[in-house]
């Protein structure tokens, strides 16, 4: 009882983590696999809804209210793309990559020098979420728990960069998501089932979203930082293809190889913030 | 800020500045201090100074009912002593200041107690949310600052309010919600 009344982050990763097992448990007893695919949306609005103490109010005013928006929105989005089926899933990451910066941004569009930090986090964002969706999908020999993985693996990622960049409520977000899916993930190693895009793309869009508020509107983001977790959703399908065949067709070994090469930026992340940045710790 | 302006308008509303009449008194930044205090932890209460506020103050002693106050403060002033807490509270999930780099206040009631004190009742805007705050507002003196000859009016203010009913609820209970304002000012004409 004591560790919850003193940490603050207790209650969002309890949140999380029951979340994240009622889908599983919703799951296995439906077998409807559009549960499976909401599961990490809804573990992160659930994370941000503990971590922000609210629904933010519709329509959003301030960046912070509107991550939740944003990954209300990719998620609803991207399911209804997914059904009409029309459009490659590269165009849903870059999709939801525009809508979180411009939106978070919009406000900031007519101040000097907006457009860099907007376009880069487009672009990066784009990247990034294509790149955590494409290793879930056949293409790269991936599954669902795979593309869950290196979901928890970037929210890691992204929680001392929020950190740094002055903003220790988006830790909490972060770390939330990063049991929630990983739990997701575990669940889900053997069954080599394919998730729908709005798996990764709408808790990665409000990912994002957290991102672009200390990218865009304050600009305190670590370019580096922001640069290694775009690219760090890549390290996952190529380190399994550098495994020998035997171990290659092992899922677990496989899911556990592609999740730690997705977080293996994580040190170089956290020496680069403190090399160039005061400690937010004091 | 805002309750600095408040302040002057209740003391306008007390009639206890004998010497004033029908005017407008600019708030002197220099001499006007916002405070608040957020519980953190339960261990003590941590203290936030906004070190940038301006506005005016109208008030007929005659008629206090009448007084006007307008308070504008710079949330991007904010200071804690604590470099890296002021950058998080700056931020996006607390003030903000990047899209809301105002906080005011419009005195709309002005009630008297004694010739002393008195309470201002206003309209607090703070990230784009308007609610009613209520300051206990102290007279402090009246006349002529000796520094530089200025007809000036000095008032203390306290209250408080709850920070979710701005929509701030981050780190609620851990960080309090309940939030007390002391305020110190001077203004001059």
């Amino acid at each position: 009882m004591d560790l919850i009344v003193n940490n603050p982050f207790v209650p969002v990763l309890a949140a999380s983590l029951v979340t994240a097992l009622a889908f599983v448990a919703a799951q296995r007893i439906t077998g409807w696999s559009w549960a499976a695919t909401l599961a990490a949306p809804v573990v992160f609005l659930v994370a941000y809804v503990v971590t922000y103490q609210k629904i933010p109010p519709f329509p959003p005013a301030g960046a912070a209210n509107k991550i939740f928006w944003i990954a209300l929105v990719a998620t609803l989005g991207a399911m209804a793309l997914d059904a009409l089926d029309r459009l490659p899933r590269w165009v849903f990451a870059v999709l939801a990559a525009l809508l979180a910066a411009l939106w978070i941004g919009w406000g900031k569009i007519g101040d000097e020098g907006a457009w860099l930090p907007l376009l880069t986090m487009i672009a990066l964002g784009g990247l990034a979420l294509w790149g955590l969706d494409r290793a879930g999908t056949p293409a790269t020999g991936g599954d669902g728990a795979r593309a869950l993985a290196g979901l928890a693996a970037i929210s890691g990622l992204a929680a001392p960069t929020l950190l740094f960049g002055g903003s220790s409520t988006g830790v909490g977000l972060c770390l939330g998501l990063a049991l929630g899916a990983a739990a997701l993930s575990l669940a889900q190693v053997r069954s080599r089932r394919v998730l729908g895009p709005a798996a990764v793309l709408g808790a990665g869009a409000g990912l994002l979203a957290a991102l672009d508020t200390i990218a865009v509107v304050t600009r305190r983001a670590d370019p580096f930082a922001l640069a290694l977790i775009a690219l760090a959703p890549f390290l996952g399908p190529w380190a399994v293809r550098l495994l020998p065949p035997a171990f290659r067709s092992r899922p677990v070994v496989a899911w556990m190889v592609s999740g730690l090469a997705t977080l293996s930026p994580l040190p170089v992340i956290v020496a680069l913030l403190f090399l160039r940045h005061d400690s937010p710790l004091g | 800020m805002r309750p600095l302006s408040i302040a002057f308008a209740s003391v306008a509303a007390l009639g206890a500045v004998s010497t004033a009449s029908a005017a407008d008194y600019k708030i002197d930044p220099s001499h006007t201090h916002v405070l608040f205090l957020v519980n953190h932890l339960g261990f003590s209460n941590m203290i936030g100074l906004f070190g940038e506020t301006t506005g005016t103050i109208g008030f007929d002693p005659a008629t206090p009912a009448a007084s006007k106050l307008k308070v504008d403060v710079k949330t991007g002033s904010l200071q804690t002593q604590f470099a890296p807490r002021d950058v998080d509270l700056k931020g996006a999930d607390w003030f903000n200041v990047a899209e809301f780099p105002d906080m005011t206040f419009v005195g709309k009631t002005f009630t008297k107690k004694d010739d002393k004190s008195g309470q201002v009742t206003g309209d607090l805007t703070l990230l784009g949310v308007t609610k009613p705050v209520t300051l206990d507002v102290a007279f402090n003196k009246a006349g002529v600052r000796p520094t530089d000859k200025a007809d000036t009016v000095g008032f203390s203010a306290r209250g408080s309010l709850n920070r979710s009913d701005f929509g701030l609820k981050t780190f609620i209970p851990y960080i309090g919600d309940k939030v007390d304002l002391i305020i110190e000012t001077e203004a001059t004409r």
